[in-house]
């Protein structure tokens, strides 16, 4: 019994003293503006890059304009004209068992943890939810017909308030005209790529927008069936094409009741 | 007597690892000595560092926190990393339902030419909630990159799936997954496996893995198994949970950095993390540079992304858990019980001083010293033993001292109440 005590001892002894000492190690450059005017100066001078490593004890020089960032035992060091040259301390990295022990012992008795030095907001909302959703509008690209108004679908709880075309900051008038569907005034936009914004509460919603004068040969597939059911399959058929077929749709609601009743469909009951 | 219902609570403890109370006790042991070892040299010691691009808050806030990561900024990443020849590069976003990634094609058309570049590119596959008729597995989702992925050697799909426990902490992986291809079985690597074996050239068909009778859509695929990377090393398939326990090496903020890891003659922090706008903005990367046959992770970081996750050593993005999971992989054996011999020598001596401390002292001051001679004798032995990838449960004899505490308890009460009635338990 007294051996293997002395045995397990030995071993605590030998874990606890082994594990008390980290190592040193390097830095590594993790942001670099304008690499000209940073060089690291050591056993030879060389031009910082990122990843480029750095020694214990060299130095990081920046002109006037120039900024690095050296990721060193943990922390990010920004170097810029002002504290050039830096030299890298020597410093040990990584924890030992004595410091993990005494970080759990102190958040047990409830003085640390890390895990709430950072104060975290946590959303219980889906993506999407307390903004704006737009209806039958592909994120990666809307191909559309010019005409005078575009009408969009969203949640009929939401007034939209403005469509903005990005980049251009052009503001294109908007009207509810049922909820849910909002008429934007295109007359002004001429043909070309654009990202629209539209904006509710606040939020802004964007999507990309082809404004052609005349459509490709994709969108006439369907141009043998009766305007309704054309209109219909460019939505089913998603992808480029649906915002035009709600267009479509939408315009030919004033002569057919059927358009009437399948637009009214489309719209998402809330 | 008290030496038998010492070794009746640890037998019944053994035949019962799949009570809630066992298991408890032993994620609370496993999840502690985790929590101790984490970044030390006890801790599974990677191979080779690893560095990490992450689109970080400033990044995201940077691109006008997009909906989706932009597959042209993804691109230019690939693009700029791979001029820099690393070995692998783990992209950890998901390209299914996606019809953005035409800069994500283009910069990966030379992997169809001749002189492909050598980086092993591994994509992530997700699953689809909805289940195929007739299938109890999800089918993996469609992307546009299928048909490029399926055209060379050297790119990959695997599979980021983890199975939280109960209370939400990832503690365990999943090396194979299985999903469900026009009624037929598909099979695919988890992250951790696929790099694990493009590092050591291992060619592995995962269906000769497959337990016998294990067709089809209609059951969970069970492995018998192995994968035999070398003379020296190879990864169970089966086997109990323990197996499949990731050891994390790599704490998401260690306040003094990562441990070092000798690299191409320097001894660099074994994870280092870049943000994504210092990646697009920088000229070139340079070639024969730390990156040259380094294995890099692309993923996201920032809150937004939904993919932050706890873990038995704090709340860390997925592309984190990916680095854990290979360098847990790569370094450790899997964790496994020591030989049952020593387990019943072990506990049989256990048994035989706590029942001898429960003779000479009260019941709460045998718990207490019993409890703290077993933390301060066993832990530091759980502490060398788990560096080799043995786990020494101390956990469950902690248990059985309580159990029995409160076996001893009630016997002192029944024989009082037998000597006084039932004033004698007041």
């Amino acid at each position: 019994m007294t051996r293997f005590g002395s045995i397990l001892l030995g071993g605590w002894l030998v874990t606890v003293a082994s594990v008390a000492v980290a190592r040193d190690a390097v830095g590594v450059i993790t942001a670099v503006a304008d690499s000209g005017l940073v060089t690291l100066r050591g056993a030879h001078e060389r031009p910082a890059s990122l990843f480029a490593v750095i020694q214990p004890g060299e130095q990081v020089v920046v002109a006037p304009g120039g900024h690095a960032t050296v990721r060193y035992a943990g922390e990010d060091i920004n170097v810029t004209a002002a504290n050039s040259p830096y030299r890298l301390p020597a410093e040990e990295t990584g924890d030992s068992i004595a410091g993990n022990m005494l970080d759990w012992a102190l958040s047990v008795l409830g003085s640390t943890d890390a895990e709430l030095e950072e104060p975290v907001a946590v959303a219980m909302a889906s993506r999407g939810f307390h903004s704006l959703s737009l209806y039958y509008v592909g994120p990666f690209g809307n191909y559309l017909q010019r005409r005078d108004h575009m009408v969009v679908i969203h949640d009929a709880s939401m007034v939209v308030e403005s469509v903005v075309v990005g980049g251009e900051l052009q503001v294109l008038p908007v009207v509810p005209v049922q909820p849910g569907v909002s008429a934007v005034d295109m007359r002004g936009l001429p043909e070309g790529d654009y990202v629209l914004h539209v904006c509710a509460a606040e939020r802004c919603l964007q999507f990309p927008l082809r404004w052609q004068e005349i459509l490709d040969e994709s969108s006439q597939a369907v141009e043998d069936l009766p305007p309704e059911l054309a209109a219909l399959a460019l939505i089913r058929d998603g992808d480029l094409y649906q915002l035009e077929g709600i267009q479509q749709l939408w315009g030919a609601r004033e002569n057919s009741e059927l358009a009437q009743a399948l637009f009214a469909r489309l719209q998402p009951v809330e | 007597m008290n030496v038998l219902v010492g070794v009746a609570i640890v037998l019944w403890l053994h035949l019962n690892p799949d009570s809630s109370m066992v298991k408890r006790q032993q994620d609370r042991g496993l999840d502690w000595l985790s929590r101790l070892v984490t970044n030390t040299s006890f801790a599974p010691q990677p191979s080779q560092p690893i560095f990490m691009v992450n689109v970080d808050s400033e990044t995201y806030t940077e691109w006008g926190e997009p909906w989706l990561t932009p597959a042209d900024k993804v691109a230019d990443i690939i693009g700029r990393l791979l001029q820099a020849g690393p070995a692998q590069i783990v992209v950890d976003f998901d390209f299914s339902r996606r019809r953005d990634l035409q800069p994500l094609m283009e910069v990966l058309a030379p992997y169809q030419e001749d002189d492909a570049p050598e980086t092993q590119l591994i994509f992530m596959k997700t699953q689809s909630l909805q289940l195929p008729a007739k299938s109890v597995l999800p089918a993996f989702r469609r992307s546009a990159l299928d048909d490029l992925v399926a055209s060379s050697a050297r790119l990959h799909w695997a599979a980021p799936l983890f199975r939280p426990d109960r209370d939400g902490v990832i503690r365990h992986w999943q090396l194979i997954i299985g999903g469900c291809n026009q009624g037929g079985l598909q099979l695919l690597p988890s992250v951790q496996l696929l790099s694990v074996m493009l590092s050591h050239g291992v060619d592995q068909d995962l269906y000769a893995l497959l337990a016998p009778g294990q067709e089809g859509c209609l059951s969970m695929p069970h492995f018998a198994g192995r994968v035999r990377l070398n003379a020296d090393k190879q990864i169970e398939l089966a086997g109990d949970e323990l197996r499949h326990r990731i050891v994390f090496a790599l704490p998401p903020t260690p306040e003094d950095g990562y441990l070092p890891v000798d690299w191409q003659g320097v001894s660099l922090p074994a994870v280092t993390a870049l943000s994504a706008r210092d990646v697009v903005a920088a000229e070139t990367l340079a070639t024969g540079g730390l990156l040259d046959g380094a294995l890099v992770i692309v993923g996201a970081s920032h809150r937004d992304s939904g993919d932050i996750h706890m873990t038995p050593v704090g709340r860390m993005p997925g592309s984190l858990v990916l680095a854990n999971s290979i360098t847990a992989l790569q370094g450790l054996e899997q964790v496994q019980r020591p030989p049952l011999l020593l387990i019943v020598a072990v506990e049989l001596l256990l048994i035989v001083v706590t029942s001898w401390l429960f003779m000479i002292m009260s019941p709460f001051a045998a718990t207490l010293v019993s409890s703290a001679g077993i933390a301060l004798l066993v832990v530091p032995l759980s502490l060398l033993a788990f560096s080799q990838g043995v786990w020494l449960d101390f956990a469950l004899p902690i248990l059985a001292v309580q159990l029995k505490s409160l076996f001893v308890e009630a016997s002192l009460g029944y024989s009082k109440m037998r000597e006084k009635g039932v004033r004698g338990l007041l």
